[in-house]
């Protein structure tokens, strides 16, 4: 064989071996493949909502209001009349608009202010971590508030001042997964044949150390919608013409007894997407992991 | 009188293709007083036959065979009988003494836990603690007792665990690896230690360990276990003295003080043994039968090949 | 001859103790200099000062003419490809998250700006003087033994030609079967590249089969000693 048939071979072996990995392990997790087609599922409905709802969200209708389920309104309706399962899935896609946003840029600062100052012991690293430090003590909602007072609402501001809030806690997830791992053998060793500290930085550290990341990513999803409800609770949040799950379920409160969907159908809405949220944030932990390869060993 | 016999030991564990055979078909047994060394590589299954003895293998184990402790089967006691046995009169040195020790706990008051368990009255723990310690030659015992385990050095945490182990005063002992991870220094204390053990002569110990040196030095018998099962057993002088299976001259031969000289290859894994000899591949003179050799009796020790 | 490394007065303190001090010796080209000391004797945070992975507090090292702590980064990491190190625990010198062909290729595929297959390629030969098959690289470090990623490191590291290796107790991880093998795989190896090596360890009687001279750590003391003299010494301590 000649050297440039080896070559070719070596290419195509390469690729093949580093194509399936992922792949792989997903095909042996049917529970995963699921739980992505639910999340691709909730993603197109969060894009279409407006289209998709069978009935106007914003409709009100008094003599209808505070009805059980029913073939015309198959959540009922809510304490003004309006049809909850329009609402809801309309609150979807302000829900996700807000909360998903929020979290991608959290999760993007976190994790490079956090590495950065991980990796970098020095006196910048140290400030780094002093003003991580500042940020996690300060009362995130009052914080919060100030910041909406003076910004004033609607949905930019809000993805604005939850990231302000919430970054801080990304970061110092990050900085100590990367202080834990800086030391490790693999990294001395890419330090000893010259690669240069961004290359470290972003080809070994980063995916050793992101996965806690992105489960915390995960789960704080439910967490900033609740966020904007309280927001949106002391009249700081979204306007209330603008259908949102946290804004629902406060209004909904009021009725509670004697309407119990009002509160119970946002509520199960965010419970639901949290966990396919937070499901979808293990399995890409485990599918992206050596490890789990493993069978039983000695 | 044996105090420990071991027979036809089978031990699986389930794996998503096949199972792991990590223990077959082991037989040995310890004579009271008697230093039992089991001498094996990574993945020879040594671990397995420790936990087999002290059920502490996982509930995915499959075990068969017989293990009789003075004459009373053990292997099929239910929990609850069994440990009334586990940390009385059988002891247990755990592998790593660093780890295995409360780090919160000063080191005599681990030693008096011990003590107390076995019914020791309180106002004698104290005269206990001191003499155990000093029996196992600390040179100040009432320091060491005041002290926490980080202030120890890797070779007196392991004459702790030891300690540990004595102050139930067992019948047998069994230690996992008592060398591993210790630097050289605390590494040749450790022997010395059980050397002083032999000398005294008391215990009857099973050890289990991957450091020939140590077996040689402390065993008066010794097995070697290669893939699972036991290759070679007999008097420890006779085993290495002049070894007759070719994986225990291998080994032999390996060491940095004979020159260090390798056997080629690798062992195989647990879950593709090959047909015939488990150690054909590595054989300098590799029988040509497809046939498991048994162990058989050869001037006074058992050995499984087939050429000797 | 001029020597390959020089170390002279190197001293280094963590906090307020003092790790070592006042520590000078040469490492010729081929030669093997051992380093011996008990554990926390601090020869691991030497063997990491002499290739640059940690900062001396003191001394300089000399290394090709060149004092390592006073290059500009960028020159250093031209430099650094010349001076590699094993280490230790076998589990975590390779990145648990790269396939094995993507770490042995990466540093020089980064050097010299080819593809990783190509040169994968191109260390075929290399693997099969350290006992591998190439197939045996797409798996992860997790699925292989302790003995096959040491051989593996050997492979990365002689990719990149080094002048000196620093083996930071290479096989003390490692069953005594495979220890010896691995130990005269280095050997081999060294011995054809014309390869200086600082060997750290523990272990007396592997020091004595491996080193030309030994450097004896202890209490913050170092003494360079010939085979004999070391031998003397270790029998003196009971070792």
């Amino acid at each position: 064989m000649s050297e440039a048939a080896v070559r070719h071979r070596v290419r195509v072996w390469c690729a093949s071996v580093r194509g399936t990995d992922w792949y792989y392990r997903l095909k042996q997790r049917p529970s995963l493949q699921v739980v992505f087609v639910l999340l691709a599922i909730i993603l197109t409905a969060a894009v279409f909502s407006p289209i998709a709802a069978p009935q106007d969200p914003a409709a009100t209708c008094l003599y209808e209001k505070n009805q059980w389920m029913s073939t015309e309104h198959w959540f009922g309706t809510d304490y003004l009349g309006r049809d909850l399962f329009s609402r809801v899935l309309c609150g979807l896609q302000t829900s996700m608009v807000v909360a998903v946003t929020t979290i991608a840029i959290t999760f993007v600062a976190g994790a490079a202010v956090g590495s950065y100052a991980g990796y970098n012991g020095g006196w910048a690293g140290t400030c780094i971590a002093r003003i991580i430090d500042v940020f996690l003590a300060f009362p995130s909602i009052i914080l919060a508030l100030a910041l909406v007072t003076l910004l004033g609402s609607g949905v930019l501001n809000m993805i604005l001042v939850l990231s302000v809030v919430q970054w801080a806690s990304f970061a110092r997830l990050m900085r100590g997964q990367v202080l834990a791992e800086k030391n490790a053998e693999y990294v001395l060793s890419a330090q000893a044949a010259g690669l240069p500290n961004w290359w470290i930085l972003v080809k070994h550290l980063l995916p050793n150390c992101i996965m806690p990341v992105v489960v915390l990513a995960t789960m704080d999803l439910g967490h900033t919608i609740l966020t904007i409800s309280t927001l949106s609770f002391l009249g700081l949040g979204l306007p209330p013409s603008i259908p949102e799950w946290g804004f629902m379920i406060h209004a909904g409160l009021g009725d509670m007894r004697t309407a119990p969907l009002n509160v119970i159908v946002p509520g199960l809405a965010i419970t639901f997407v949290t966990l396919l949220f937070n499901l979808a944030g293990e399995g890409i932990r485990d599918i992206t992991d050596p490890h789990m390869d493993v069978e039983g060993s000695l | 009188m044996n105090i420990l016999e071991v027979e036809h030991l089978h031990v699986t564990f389930p794996a998503r293709r096949g199972s792991i055979r990590a223990s077959q078909d082991v037989s040995f047994s310890v004579k009271e007083g008697e230093i039992c060394v089991l001498v094996g590589e990574t993945g020879s299954g040594k671990s397995v036959i420790g936990q087999a003895i002290l059920h502490l293998l996982p509930q995915s184990a499959m075990v068969s065979g017989s293990i009789r402790y003075a004459g009373e089967e053990i292997l099929s006691l239910p929990e609850s009988a069994f440990s009334r046995l586990r940390g009385h009169a059988i002891s247990f040195i755990p592998q790593d003494p660093i780890g295995s020790l409360d780090p919160l706990m000063r080191c005599g008051r681990q030693v008096a836990e011990a003590l107390e368990t076995r019914g020791v009255p309180k106002e004698m723990r104290p005269s206990r603690v001191t003499s155990l310690l000093s029996a196992l030659s600390f040179p100040d015992p009432d320091l060491v007792a005041v002290s926490y385990p980080h202030e120890l050095s890797g070779g007196m945490c392991q004459r702790l665990t030891t300690g540990i182990a004595l102050a139930s005063s067992p019948h047998l002992l069994v230690a996992d690896e008592p060398t591993k991870g210790l630097d050289y220094v605390s590494r040749k204390r450790t022997i010395e230690m059980f050397l002083d053990l032999k000398v005294k002569g008391t215990d009857s110990i099973l050890m289990i360990t991957h450091d020939l040196e140590l077996a040689d030095l402390i065993g008066d018998t010794a097995g070697v276990l290669y893939s699972g099962e036991l290759v070679e057993f007999g008097p420890a002088a006779e085993v290495f003295g002049h070894p007759l299976h070719p994986y225990t001259k291998g080994l032999i031969a390996a060491l940095p003080k004979n020159g260090m000289r390798p056997m080629r290859g690798v062992c195989p894994g647990l879950a593709a043994l090959p047909k015939g000899c488990y150690f054909q591949d590595r054989c300098p003179a590799p029988c040509t039968t497809d046939l498991h050799p048994p162990m058989h009796d050869v001037c006074g020790r058992q050995v499984r090949c087939s050429r000797c | 001859m001029q020597p390959l490394l020089s170390a002279e007065r190197l001293h280094k303190t963590y906090g307020h103790g003092n790790i070592f001090s006042d520590v000078s010796f040469t490492v010729n080209p081929g030669e093997t200099v051992g380093l011996f000391g008990m554990s926390g004797s601090g020869k691991s945070t030497l063997g990491r000062c002499l290739i640059g992975l940690e900062r001396l507090s003191g001394g300089r090292v000399v290394f090709a003419g060149e004092d390592i702590a006073r290059l500009s980064a960028s020159r250093f990491r031209k430099l650094r490809p010349a001076m590699q190190m094993i280490f230790q625990q076998p589990a975590i010198s390779m990145d648990p998250r790269m396939h094995l062909f993507d770490s042995v290729s990466e540093p020089l595929a980064f050097h010299e700006k080819r593809g990783r297959p190509e040169v994968f390629a191109s260390l075929f030969p290399l693997i099969a003087a350290v006992g591998l098959r190439p197939d045996q690289f797409s798996c992860y470090p997790n699925q292989l033994s302790g003995g096959e990623i040491q051989r593996a490191m050997m492979v990365k590291i002689y990719s990149l030609s080094p002048k000196l290796i620093v083996a930071d107790e290479p096989t003390s991880m490692l069953d005594m079967s495979v220890q010896a093998q691995i130990l005269l795989l280095m050997k081999e190896l060294q011995k054809k590249n014309n390869t200086a090596c600082i060997f750290i360890s523990h272990d007396s009687q592997i020091m004595l089969t491996m080193c030309d001279r030994i450097g004896v750590l202890g209490d913050g003391d170092f003494r360079m000693m010939e085979l004999d003299e070391f031998a003397g010494y270790t029998t003196e301590l009971r070792l």
